[in-house]
């Protein structure tokens, strides 16, 4: 393997971890809100929690994919 | 007129390069982007190629993934549609309560600290001649390794279905010390309750080395709790 097909991989490796130890945060982060949504006095605040519960869904998902992309490439390149 | 079909590997030889056609499939259907000004030579933003299947890239796009619907459709893809990406309610309910509970981390400290114990009152042993400290020594060290299949056991838990089971390097280098804990831990007690003569030197080379073992395992662990 090239040099640079080595740096390559290391570096995808390096950003891959990043997103993989950000995973169960993004969970956590949605059940804090769901739990804040159930517990909401209010049907304005519920909303809300529910919102950023949706919110670290969506960021979770994205996470997701951008581990199958860098998976993919890391895949390609070695 | 019936739409056509395309195999992944003819989707390929639709890369926008030397001229030829840029066609790019999404949730099943093969758009044609070689009129975009956004695909010029099958290249999207200097990362997205054409010929290729961009579903999964689709979810981390600026712009809604309705966009595509403005370059025209030349047929559909004959390929498994790409998974939807996972999310929380997909984990089992043992291993969400698991992780609620803090399962690996509340236990984890008990080997830690029992065996780092076990090393240093061994050192105290070999330094100052102590029959009693290498006695608490050994039974600190017993203590230590029967305390560790609950952080063992939750730590695969967490790691699988928190963490998709990914091998990245700090995953690797924590079950893989904690595959060599359990080794050095079985061989020094094998050694201290069953060995024969002269195999002291080796005891007590097995039970200082846990000391740095563990304090590996928790940096470890830190990192992965505390990412920087």
């Amino acid at each position: 393997m090239s040099k640079d097909r080595k740096e390559r991989v290391k570096e995808i490796k390096a950003v891959l971890e990043v997103a993989v130890l950000a995973m169960p945060k993004e969970r956590a982060s949605q059940e804090f809100y769901r739990n804040a949504a159930r517990k909401a006095p209010g049907e304005l605040s519920k909303r809300i929690f529910e919102e950023l519960a949706q919110q670290e869904e969506q960021h979770e998902a994205k996470l997701k994919a951008i581990i199958q992309i860098l998976e993919a490439e890391l895949k390609s390149l070695e | 007129m019936s739409e056509r079909t395309f195999t992944t590997d003819e989707l390929a030889q639709y890369d926008g390069k030397e001229g030829r056609p840029a066609y790019v499939a999404v949730g099943g259907i093969v758009y044609d982007a070689s009129q975009s000004k956004l695909w010029r030579n099958g290249t999207h933003v200097r990362v997205h190629q054409a010929g290729a299947d961009l579903s999964t890239a689709l979810q981390l796009a600026p712009h809604p993934a309705d966009r595509m619907e403005r370059l025209p459709k030349v047929g559909v893809l004959n390929a498994p549609a790409a998974a939807p990406a996972a999310t929380s309610s997909e984990v089992p309910w043992y291993a969400a309560f698991s992780y609620r509970m803090h399962s690996h981390p509340a236990s984890v400290h008990f080997p830690i600290a029992l065996c780092a114990v076990a090393s240093v009152l061994q050192l105290a042993a070999l330094v100052l001649h102590c029959r009693t400290c290498e006695t608490v020594a050994s039974w600190n060290l017993v203590l230590g390794l029967a305390s560790s299949p609950l952080p063992i056991l939750s730590g695969l838990v967490d790691w699988r279905f928190q963490f998709d089971g990914r091998a990245t390097p700090l995953f690797v280098w924590k079950i893989g010390l904690s595959a060599v804990f359990v080794v050095v831990g079985a061989a020094a007690l094998a050694i201290r309750f069953f060995g024969g003569e002269g195999m002291g030197f080796l005891y007590d080379l097995l039970v200082l080395s846990f000391a740095p073992l563990v304090l590996a395992l928790g940096f470890i662990g830190g990192r992965i709790t505390f990412p920087t």
